[in-house]
């Protein structure tokens, strides 16, 4: 059992062979640790732990620090053999995710943190949307100002662009609604919205305010159309649809089966999968082309 | 001239204590204490009307704070004339008192 390659070759471009093999011990220790166990993507777990020490080794960390990276999630205490600075690294990791305290923990500790966080977030798509947010929230807080101090430009790039693409991301709900509204002017109200989300803490507060936003979308919709036809063009339409409706021979009750009929295929196009939005999107886009 | 309800009343009343000064959507919302839905709704009727105008805010403000840019509103000047007017008249007066006190002590 050896390193994976990106590991073994960024470790092996600048530390003597001697840590090499340390690594390649610690990295033994780590894969049997995690034997059999999974990362919310299904990825065997020790994929983790080698992402955290390829980040580290692709700054140039000494071996303590990337055999930490790789030991960093092991069950119980670091054997001894791996030495002190290691157990130290790792002890001051869980002591910092247990204290949120940046200021007592050692440079080492938070760049070890900071590489955990950065391979987290590469992979965050697995966990849940609200545990995607505040994770990503913390991370602009806290964990990017960090990565700052400590001139790890990349790094806190990186941090920001993957935790703000989760934070401005449109929540499903209120794309599927704004289906509603003209598209000339759509992407312009739903970035809006989508930026005010972003600045609202709590999870409760943004679900009201799509839930409000949900609710009021056809007034909406009908307000923002009038600016692009007439008032009468509109009654005129709407007058069309109901003669179409009449000419096709319905009496009320078959008018109501229809209804009906309509609020069950959306229902179950939407009870489906995330493309169910886009598939009734663009039955009412064929639908409005005709 | 847009359909004028109380609420949108509130939120002219609001927009009208300074009407130079850009507004945003939440920050309304927070300071009328009225509903995203309601809000933005009155927004954009007003914004159709010609009472309020519309710009995204300067992106260096809103990098320089690390947030996603904000859709900012102005009153225009023919707004800011017909806001003055309709929150001065007294049918306006009465009923925003009670609508106040209704909002800020939660009665729905």
């Amino acid at each position: 059992m050896t390193m994976p390659d990106p590991l073994a070759a960024a470790v092996s471009s600048y530390l003597p062979a001697e840590d090499v093999r340390f690594l390649e011990q610690a990295y033994r220790f780590a894969a049997e640790s995690h034997q059999g166990q999974v990362r919310k993507s299904g990825d065997p777990y020790i994929t983790h732990p080698v992402a955290v020490a390829t980040i580290l080794a692709e700054q140039r960390c000494g071996k303590d620090l990337v055999g930490a990276g790789l030991l960093h999630d092991t069950a119980g205490p670091v054997p001894e053999r791996f030495g002190a600075p290691i157990a130290d690294l790792v002890a001051g990791l869980v002591r910092l995710e247990d204290s949120h305290d940046i200021e007592s923990a050692s440079d080492g500790v938070l760049r070890l943190k900071l590489a955990d966080r950065l391979h987290n977030l590469r992979t965050i798509a697995h966990v849940l949307p609200a545990r995607q947010r505040a994770k990503s929230a913390e991370t602009l807080r806290i964990l990017v100002p960090v990565a700052e101090r400590l001139d790890l430009t990349d790094v806190s790039r990186e941090l920001s662009a993957l935790a703000s693409g989760v934070l401005r991301r449109t929540p499903r709900v209120l794309a599927a609604a704004a289906i509603l509204l003209p598209k000339s002017v759509r992407s312009r109200w739903v970035a809006e919205w989508t930026g005010e989300l972003a600045a609202l803490p709590t999870r409760r507060g943004r679900a009201g305010f799509v839930a409000g936003l949900t609710i009021a979308m056809p007034g909406l919709a009908r307000t923002l159309r009038r600016t692009e036809r007439s008032g009468g063009n509109y009654v005129l339409s709407a007058g069309a649809i109901a003669a179409t409706f009449l000419n096709t021979g319905l009496t009320w009750p078959a008018a109501v089966v229809a209804v009906a009929a309509l609020a069950g295929l959306a229902a179950v196009l939407f009870a489906g999968d995330g493309t169910a939005a886009k598939r009734l999107r663009a039955l009412i886009e064929a639908w409005r082309r005709r | 001239m847009p359909r004028m309800t109380l609420q949108t009343g509130l939120i002219l009343d609001e927009l009208v204590k300074s009407p130079a000064e850009p507004r945003y959507g939440l920050d309304l919302m927070h300071a009328v204490g009225l509903k995203s839905g309601t809000v933005y709704q009155i927004l954009a009727r007003l914004e159709k009307a010609g009472w309020l105008t519309s710009e995204w805010e300067d992106p260096a403000v809103h990098e320089a704070e690390g947030r996603p840019r904000r859709r900012m509103y102005r009153l225009t000047p023919e707004g800011a004339e017909q806001a003055r007017r309709v929150v001065s008249q007294p049918g306006y007066r009465h009923q925003s008192v009670r609508a106040r006190r209704l909002l800020t002590e939660g009665g729905f």
